[in-house]
């Protein structure tokens, strides 16, 4: 199967010349499901960034389908990025956050009534359609973020934290709910998280990134069961 | 036995915020709602008895139909001017970083502290007689009025905007842009309509500032311009119709109050809509066009902001053609035959004396009003929040006219004589810029989170204590804010003073107003002189604050 | 931290001001009321002017200091004399004008005092039987024009007030706002008087069409708008029938002729009055009472045509030689009932601002 995602020798500094990222190679086929894993500051955001079209590398390339996407800006990639904050429009209630992005694409008025109402569904928030964005629960909140992002059927579904901003209990429901409906839908996904259960849990590949450069990439059983150095079998608590 | 512990009194615990809220309460009371009630009076009751006989005069009359008309026509043109000019600034401003920006924002920031007679006096160094400006010379009052209104609103209008506007450049911006939305859509479904109660809200209330304009209009506009403000004080000043003035007292209180609740709601509406605060992600200028449009702005802020007040001080050094400090020195003599009752310069010092109890009067007194309001939020009931948070806005509803003028006709006599007082200035002032502290340092004062003060008491402190080591603290930036407004507004302060100052302690704003209504060179020169003084204060006084408080969307 | 080091500064600031301003009023209270030398406080209007000679000559006969507290205009000044009447600011008002009177008696704000020289006043001037308010200047207040202007123009100046509507008047008149001038209220007496009630606000809407300007001020009008005193454009002006006498002393050039010249006859001028009175409420009673003697004195009253450019109340003071030449008093002023300006006046104002402005 060909490659969908391709990253060539991504990097990118700082303004004070200290590495983001560092010689970052990765190849995903259609309908993987990566996690990436790192601490704080190990440049996971920044990844997703890039892929995004948010920010720019300071050289390589970055590939989707054999497309270069250096050139296109963010709004013609029709990826999908879910951010950490959610970032739900304030202005807007569930039902037209939900739709933005089916407007975008020009969607007529039936179409992203009945789209709207399939990702209600699929996230469990029938009856929300009304609802203002302050008068919702964490998890409410990120039911819609999800909902809005998946609307447009993105090619590329990247996640940036998606639970972090929840409490535990929350977070232990919500994952089950998250990797459900990652793994029913056909496309390639991204879930960053600096959880190593959440990681194991979303993807069947994972690569653990620290300080900017991939430490080690494979399935999840392979990094338990053998972690490339010492810090990787810290970081996993193995 | 049993009967004993009965009888015993249970202490009621009065939370000392509740009692907090008798500061602000007695202040109003005293200096506020007593001299309205004596307005109130005396434009209705002449010698014992109701006489509406001036209703008619007012209603009646063509011309005071007109000055009502004026006064809320020009203020509505002035504030769409000032948006005008202060959109594109604000758009460069909140999505550029350039190297002389921190420069750019503090120049714009300065005519807004800067007293109205000052920017009076700027303007007529700039376009007036003598003119400045490569020789054009704009003698027509509306013109002049205009552009004074322009130029003072405009750096409040730019702050409110650019806050708003670049706190929008976060993460929401990019959500949309990553869903589809091109640069172009992404103002138009996201951009505008979150900026749209901001800008309402900048412009509601440089409509009111402008409503009540009144040092402006007096000085540049002559006999034949008058807004409701100013007829208040030519008919009490000039013509000694009183009945007259009280009446046009409510009145320009009935529209300023309703105006003042319109911007209120604007305000919660903007606040609701404000997404998180967060790190404005800034670019730097790439192609030619953003950064011709990025020095257009900056070019059009020094023309706006600054050469004004370069001509002040250039009128204020030249003296027959020459450099001289003739004007400055003149200030520190006492002719026997002055307008003044001593020396000029003793004015200075009056008004920072008057500027510096006021901000300590305001300051407590809008602190224990903020703390009386967060404390009914959140242990009372929200309805007490609702009744007291506009009553403690109200002095700000109320023209400066008619509070100075309130205090001369009911604090001159028994119970309350403080005509001879040095305290009257100061409480004035502070009476004009409660209202400001209170909104200043309450949105603070809010968001300290309940959680915070509840672990603090359960960790044993008095609230006295938690007021010290927990509010306090984290109020102090918004505290610093509420102070220099407080100060600023003494200083420039001039529509209460005018009433209320006696000859021995005259204020700038007075002197000024003074010496630019008597003809003369020596006269203009020393009005330009003590302006340059009060500006160049100012502007390093502000200065100073600001580098004091963090680069940060202040709620107004 | 830093909000306690702005506290500090605040404080610092606010007690060195204290103390300056402390210092400086225990040394003007020292100069101005320890038992030595005492001071008088006289409130007036900003037009007013006494020379350095008289002033020196007051303080060495009663050693005491003078005080002048200039307050605006006329009725500025007035206005805000009566609306501190329960806490003074002076001790003696000078400068309430004829036209005022009314207002001024109304107020009860002024002590009951014969001055000395009272009876060398002309007894059309005593206003008050009470002597409440003394008088203590008069000067006719009418139409002055630039003699030099109309010669060089080729044109006729006015001869009355009837002149000023013609069109080949047009825009060359300044007058003065009778709510806030007392010479811009006295014009307008004088109109009244002679077109009556009825006819006055259609003269005066006539000389607005005429392009007639209209100043805040008599100084405004008279050193920024008269041709022969000014680089205005206006050669005609409301002022007084003194102020040629003034134009001529004030001369850089010798003169034998005055450059401007006045409109006295047929009612156009009014005579106004001004008159001084000791302040109720004043803690200084006997030196205000010693203070009324001296205005009316022959010293006094004798620098007032120099300084003020109007005639003194006292028949006995000398006048000047440029005054006996140059300066004029109308035989028949426009006259207006006293009682009649005391209830109509405010009216008479508002009827004018309202047509005018």
């Amino acid at each position: 199967m060909e490659n969908e995602l391709v990253l060539e020798q991504i990097n990118k500094k700082f303004d004070d010349g200290s590495l983001i990222l560092e010689d970052i190679n990765l190849r995903l086929q259609q309908g993987t499901k990566l996690s990436v894993l790192g601490p704080s500051g190990s440049g996971k955001t920044t990844l997703l960034r890039l892929i995004a079209g948010l920010e720019n590398p300071d050289s390589g390339a970055i590939l989707f389908k054999g497309q270069p996407m250096n050139d296109i800006p963010p709004h013609k990639r029709n990826f999908g990025l879910m951010f950490q904050e959610f970032a739900l429009f304030p202005h807007l209630n569930v039902f037209n956050n939900i739709a933005f992005g089916l407007k975008m694409k020009g969607k007529s008025k039936a179409e992203i009534n009945s789209h709207v109402n399939e990702m209600l569904l699929l996230t469990g928030l029938e009856g929300f359609q009304t609802r203002h964005i302050d008068d919702l629960s964490g998890g409410e909140r990120q039911r819609v973020a999800l909902a809005r992002t998946l609307a447009p059927q993105p090619n590329l579904l990247m996640l940036d934290e998606p639970l972090s901003s929840l409490d535990r209990v929350l977070r232990k429901r919500l994952l089950i709910d998250l990797t459900d409906i990652i793994s029913r839908l056909n496309i390639t996904t991204i879930f960053v998280t600096h959880d190593h259960e959440e990681a194991f849990a979303a993807g069947n590949m994972v690569i653990v990134m620290n300080q900017g450069r991939i430490e080690q990439k494979g399935s999840p059983d392979e990094l338990v069961q053998t972690p490339k150095n010492q810090w990787v079998k810290e970081f996993l608590g193995c | 036995m049993d009967r004993k512990i009965t009888l015993i009194k249970k202490r009621t615990y009065i939370h000392p915020y509740a009692l907090a809220g008798l500061v602000p309460a007695c202040f109003l009371l005293f200096f506020y709602f007593y001299p309205l009630s004596g307005i109130f009076l005396k434009s209705f009751f002449q010698n014992g008895k109701i006489d509406l006989f001036f209703l008619d005069q007012v209603f009646a009359s063509t011309r005071m139909i007109k000055i009502i008309w004026f006064t809320f026509w020009q203020a509505g043109l002035s504030t769409l001017l000032t948006l005008i000019c202060a959109l594109p600034c604000a758009f460069v401003l909140s999505h550029y970083s350039f190297k002389s920006k921190k420069i750019i924002k503090l120049l714009a920031s300065i005519p807004f502290v800067l007293p109205a007679v000052v920017v009076a006096a700027a303007l007529q160094a700039c376009f007036g007689k003598n003119g400045f400006f490569f020789g054009v010379k704009i003698e027509h009052p509306l013109v002049l009025i205009f552009m004074a209104h322009v130029f003072y609103n405009f750096s409040i209008m730019l702050r409110i905007i650019t806050g708003f506007w670049s706190s929008l450049q976060g993460r929401i911006r990019e959500a949309a842009m990553v869903l589809g939305a091109s640069p172009v859509q992404v103002f138009l479904t996201i951009t505008l309509p979150l900026l749209k109660p901001a800008i309402f809200a900048a412009s509601i209330l440089v409509f009111i500032f402008c409503f009540s304009s009144f040092g402006i209009i007096l000085i540049l506009g002559g006999p034949s311009f008058s807004t409701i403000e100013v007829e208040i004080y030519r008919q009490a000043a000039h013509l000694f119709n009183l009945p007259l003035a009280s009446f046009l007292s409510l009145i320009q209180i009935g529209f300023t109050f309703a105006l003042m609740w319109i911007y209120t709601s604007f305000t919660k509406r903007a606040a609701r809509f404000a997404p998180d605060a967060e790190k404005a992600n800034l670019k730097k200028a790439v192609f030619l066009w953003e950064k011709m449009m990025i020095a257009g702005v900056i070019i059009f802020i020094l023309l706006l902001c600054v050469v004004p007040l370069m001509a002040l001080v250039m009128k204020s050094l030249v003296y027959k053609g020459q450099v001289s400090l003739i004007f400055y020195k003149a200030l520190f003599e006492n002719v026997s035959d002055s307008i003044f009752y001593i020396p000029p310069f003793h004015a200075i010092k009056y008004s920072f004396l008057f500027a510096g109890t006021a901000l300590v009067i305001a300051v407590i007194t809008g602190v224990c009003a903020a703390l009386f309001i967060r404390f009914c939020d959140r242990k009372i009931d929200n309805r007490w929040t609702s009744f007291f948070d506009p009553i403690f806005m109200l002095p700000l509803s109320t023209s400066a006219v008619t509070l100075g003028f309130g205090i001369i006709i009911t604090l001159d006599k028994p119970p309350l004589n403080l005509r001879t007082s040095i305290f009257l200035i100061p409480i004035a002032h502070a009476l004009v810029g409660f209202p400001f502290v209170v909104r200043a340092i309450l949105p603070a004062i809010r968001s300290i989170p309940e959680h915070l003060t509840d672990a603090s008491s359960l960790l044993g402190a008095s609230p006295l204590k938690i007021f010290r080591y927990i509010d306090l603290p984290l109020m102090s930036k918004s505290l610093v804010a509420a102070a220099i407004f407080a100060f600023t507004i003494s200083l420039g302060e001039f529509g209460a003073t005018i009433f209320t100052a006696r000859p021995e302690t005259p204020t700038i704003p007075i002197a000024i107003y003074r010496f630019l209504g008597q003809p003369g060179a020596m006269n203009y020169g020393q009005a330009m002189a003590i302006s340059a003084i009060l500006m160049v204060v100012t502007a390093i006084g502000f200065v100073v604050i600001e580098n004091f408080r963090k680069e940060n969307s202040e709620g107004f | 931290m830093r909000l306690k080091f702005f506290l500090i500064i605040i404080c610092l600031i606010l007690i060195s001001l204290f103390a300056c301003s402390n210092e400086e009023q225990n040394q003007d209270e020292a100069q101005r009321s320890t038992p030595e030398i005492p001071s008088i406080t006289i409130m007036t209007h900003d037009s007013f002017s006494v020379s350095k000679k008289v002033v020196s000559l007051f303080e060495a006969k009663f050693h005491a200091k003078m005080v002048i507290l200039k307050s605006g205009d006329a009725g500025e000044a007035l206005n805000k004399a009566i609306l501190s009447k329960n806490n003074p600011l002076a001790d003696i008002f000078y400068g309430v004008d004829n036209t005022f009177l009314s207002r001024a008696l109304g107020a009860q704000m002024f002590v009951a005092y014969a001055p000395s020289n009272l009876d060398s006043v002309d007894t059309l001037l005593k206003l008050d039987p009470e002597n409440r308010l003394v008088p203590v200047d008069f000067g006719d207040v009418c139409l002055n024009y630039d003699i030099k202007w109309f010669k060089d123009n080729n044109k006729l100046p006015p001869a009355m007030l009837e002149d000023l509507i013609k069109p080949e008047f047009k825009g060359l008149t300044v007058v003065e706002n009778p709510a806030t001038s007392s010479p811009g209220l006295a014009f307008l007496l004088a109109t009244i008087s002679r077109f009556g009630q009825e006819g006055y606000i259609d003269y005066w809407q006539k000389l607005k069409a005429n392009e007639v300007l209209i100043t805040n001020g008599w100084k405004e009008a008279y050193w920024g708008k008269f041709t022969a005193a000014s680089e205005g454009d206006k050669p005609i002006v409301v002022s007084y029938a003194s102020s040629p006498a003034a134009e001529v002393f004030f001369s850089e050039t010798k003169l034998t002729q005055a450059p401007t010249g006045v409109v006295v006859e047929n009612g156009s001028a009014f005579r106004q009055i001004e008159f001084a009175g000791i302040l109720k409420g004043s803690s200084k009673l006997t030196l205000a009472k010693k203070t009324m003697d001296f205005i009316l004195s022959k010293e006094f009253q004798e620098d007032i045509p120099l300084q003020m450019f109007v005639f003194p109340a006292n028949k006995e003071a000398a006048l000047p030689e440029v005054f006996k030449k140059h300066a004029r008093i109308t035989k028949e002023p426009a006259i207006l009932d006293p009682l009649l300006i005391d209830t109509k006046r405010d009216t008479w104002i508002r009827e004018w601002t309202e047509k005018l402005l």
